[in-house]
């Protein structure tokens, strides 16, 4: 198991090390730099007349001028060593301060509604094999493809609008205004808990549909085993043959595909996060990009595949320790 | 006077005492969306203690279901008629009526694994690949092993006693407990290193050790009826003969009874005491295996037969039974062999069905030739 979870983490590494060539390639793909755009916002309208030189100098300044395997190495070796993923020149202050908050308020999003597709999806979608042909399971089928088809940007509207008019709580954000500079407290950590609600349910809505129709899909495979049929012979009650049998090993999809959930939910976060104004990294992403802001880009694109990567780790592990016959295979 | 009326009712408590299971007259029925099929349709049959009951019959004849009914392990879908009675032996020495109980009723939960265990066809996948062999054994003898009693010197007064027996009755044993008997069990089907063994997938073990291990988990709470379904065919002929020679020695240790269904007659010449042939339902022929073999009197029974390779008859070519088994939506009229039998009288058997006739010597029929 150890060996295995090592084995993992060397992958890890080497993903890791191949996503940050991709990135800061990304990061010098757009035409111009940011001294082209400094030069311009900082000068135009002023009549001052910039030369080459002059935005040769700016270059200079930040550190533009050297070549990029340079540039890269001395920026991957700050990350690796001391946390520090370079300047914000859009911010003028460390890419740390502007990422800052944000990055553990995302990962509030994220886990909020991880934590939501899966309680809603493993009970439902066993429950749903089990009564199979019943209310409960064709009401399943209608709300999975609901949730498959409906675009999340309206159904965050939806649920906006009913909770601002139903609940009077507080457009957007991911605290009440009162409470949006206040040190952290109880009181704010459960505004917090409230305001993650919508969002979570927006981003949890297409995973749980998704997630639902693999768990019941397995169930109803694992039901028919033989295996299950032995432990009923044995006289051991349905429910513990439910639980022990079929569904333990129906939780097995759903625990490999913890990775996609989390790329999926983070490639829906910015448009979300946009409608419902919440202080996360998928709307700073745009709008870096929009500034030509590589720094900021590059330092929430690596957290993100961090994350990613992470999580499939964590899958892997999780996987390999609830079915004992992949350690065999993973060496 | 009396003392002949008192050997009489001893020995009909005997021939009664015999019988862990006696089946009468059992229909079993699906509901489908083509309607109602009929899979078994009124058999009769016994299992009698110390002794082994072959059934045999092709895929779909009702082998399976008509024992599966006794513990109810149908599909949710299956009906058993009114008119069925299934009586088992469910470990007081008595025979009760288990058809009327529903399926997820606690005695019917009691008596699966309890009175009446099960092996299955593939080793592989009657066992969970997640759970270690010695959970799934241990998980069979906690459900029905109690703690046995204390001896009778640890305990003082008629009143502990009591308190005792009651605790021994109600008592679950430990898990560590159950391992033990796990072990114990698997060494007792002849796997070696069974401590080892207890611990390990089964995926780590090879077939005819899974098989072992099916059987010590089904033995596990030593069973009054062991049912069988075909617990070779997926095997090796080694292997086979391996475990065939195992089922015989277990019985003869734990005097258990023993169904086992299979559809190959040389198996049953090997293990079985009676037989029993299904076809589409209902049992063509029983009788003693021996005299059954050698002298068949059902024109299914004996097409059986001359598909068997044998060793001293090299020359002869294997006849199969002509034709297939219909399907139990369109059973013929008459008798259900009819559309297949050399021996068939037009106009009498595809009109009426043959009745059951007692042939003398534990044998019976049905078909019109024995009249």
């Amino acid at each position: 198991m150890l060996r295995f979870a090592l084995h993992r983490l060397f992958g890890m590494a080497v993903t890791m090390f191949c996503v940050s060539i991709m990135v800061f390639t990304i990061m010098e793909l757009p035409p111009g730099d940011y001294a082209d755009r400094y030069a311009f916002r900082k000068f135009s309208g002023t009549g001052v007349n910039i030369t080459e030189s002059d935005i040769q100098n700016i270059r200079v300044q930040f550190g533009l001028d050297r070549p990029a395997p340079e540039r890269y190495f001395d920026w991957v070796w700050r990350i690796v060593t001391d946390f520090d993923f370079g300047q914000s020149f859009a911010f003028e202050t460390s890419v740390n301060d502007v990422v800052g908050e944000r990055l553990w308020l995302t990962l509030a999003i994220l886990y909020a509604t991880l934590i939501l597709t899966y309680l809603l999806a493993i009970p439902i979608a066993i429950y749903a094999a089990v009564r199979r042909h019943s209310a409960v399971d064709y009401g399943l089928t209608v709300v999975s493809y609901l949730g498959l088809a409906l675009p999340n940007f309206l159904l965050a509207l939806i649920l906006l609008y009913i909770s601002v008019s139903t609940f009077g709580s507080s457009v957007g954000g991911l605290f009440s205004p009162e409470l949006e500079k206040a040190p952290w407290s109880w009181e704010k950590f459960v505004d917090l808990l409230q305001h993650l609600i919508v969002p979570a349910i927006v981003l949890a809505w297409s995973a749980t549909a998704l997630q639902l129709q693999t768990v019941r899909a397995t169930m109803l495979d694992e039901l028919n085993k033989l295996s299950v049929t032995a432990a009923r012979a044995r006289g051991l009650p349905e429910w513990k043959v439910l639980l022990k049998y079929p569904a333990r090993l129906a939780v097995n999809p759903v625990v490999s595909t913890v990775g996609f959930d989390v790329n999926r939910i983070f490639s829906e976060l910015p448009i979300v996060a946009l409608v419902l104004s919440l202080p996360e990294l998928g709307e700073l992403l745009i709008q870096s990009y929009l500034d030509l802001d590589m720094y900021v880009a590059g330092a929430i694109l690596m957290m993100l595949t961090f994350f990613i990567v992470v999580m499939n780790f964590v899958s892997d592990v999780a996987l390999a320790y609830l079915d004992p016959r992949i350690k065999l295979e993973g060496g | 006077m009396d003392m002949e009326a008192s050997v009489g009712v001893t020995s009909t408590a005997a021939t009664e005492a015999s019988s862990v299971l006696d089946i009468r007259n059992l229909k079993v029925s699906f509901r489908t969306d083509e309607g109602i099929v009929t899979a078994v349709d009124g058999v009769s049959f016994q299992a009698r203690k110390g002794r082994t009951l072959g059934l045999v019959g092709e895929s779909g004849s009702g082998k399976s279901v008509s024992t599966r009914a006794v513990t109810k392990l149908l599909p949710k879908n299956a009906i058993i008629d009114p008119g069925s009675a299934i009586r088992l032996d469910t470990g007081n020495g008595s025979l009760t009526d288990v058809a009327p109980l529903p399926a997820n009723s606690r005695e019917i939960r009691n008596i699966r694994g309890g009175a009446v265990a099960m092996i299955f066809q593939e080793p592989m996948a009657s066992f969970s690949p997640v759970y270690t062999i010695g959970n799934q054994i241990a998980e069979a003898v906690r459900l029905h092993r109690r703690a046995a009693l204390s001896p009778l010197g640890a305990t003082e007064t008629v009143g502990d006693q009591i308190a005792e027996s009651l605790r021994a009755q109600n008592a679950k044993l430990t898990k560590q407990e159950a391992w033990e008997i796990a072990i114990e069990m698997l060494h007792k089907v002849g796997i070696s290193n069974a401590n080892l063994r207890v611990d390990q997938y089964p995926h780590e073990l090879s077939g005819g050790m899974r098989q072992r291990a099916m059987i010590a988990t089904a033995l596990s709470t030593h069973p009054k009826l062991l049912i069988a379904d075909e617990p070779t065919t997926a095997l090796d002929v080694t292997i086979q003969a391996q475990i065939l020679e195992l089922m015989g020695q277990l019985q003869a240790d734990l005097g258990m009874s023993i169904i086992f269904i299979t559809h190959d007659m040389g198996v049953i010449a090997q293990v079985a005491h009676d037989v029993a042939v299904m076809y589409l339902g209902v049992i063509v022929e029983r009788g003693p295996t021996r005299a059954l073999i050698e002298d068949p009197k059902h024109p299914y029974t004996e097409g059986l037969l001359q598909a068997i390779p044998r060793m001293d008859v090299l020359s002869r070519r294997l006849t199969p039974v002509p034709g297939d088994i219909p399907s139990p939506l369109e059973r013929p009229a008459g008798c259900p062999f009819q559309t297949r039998c050399p021996k068939r009288i037009p106009g009498r058997c595809d009109r009426e069905t043959p009745q059951e006739i007692g042939l003398g010597g534990g044998r019976f029929v049905s078909c019109f030739l024995h009249e």
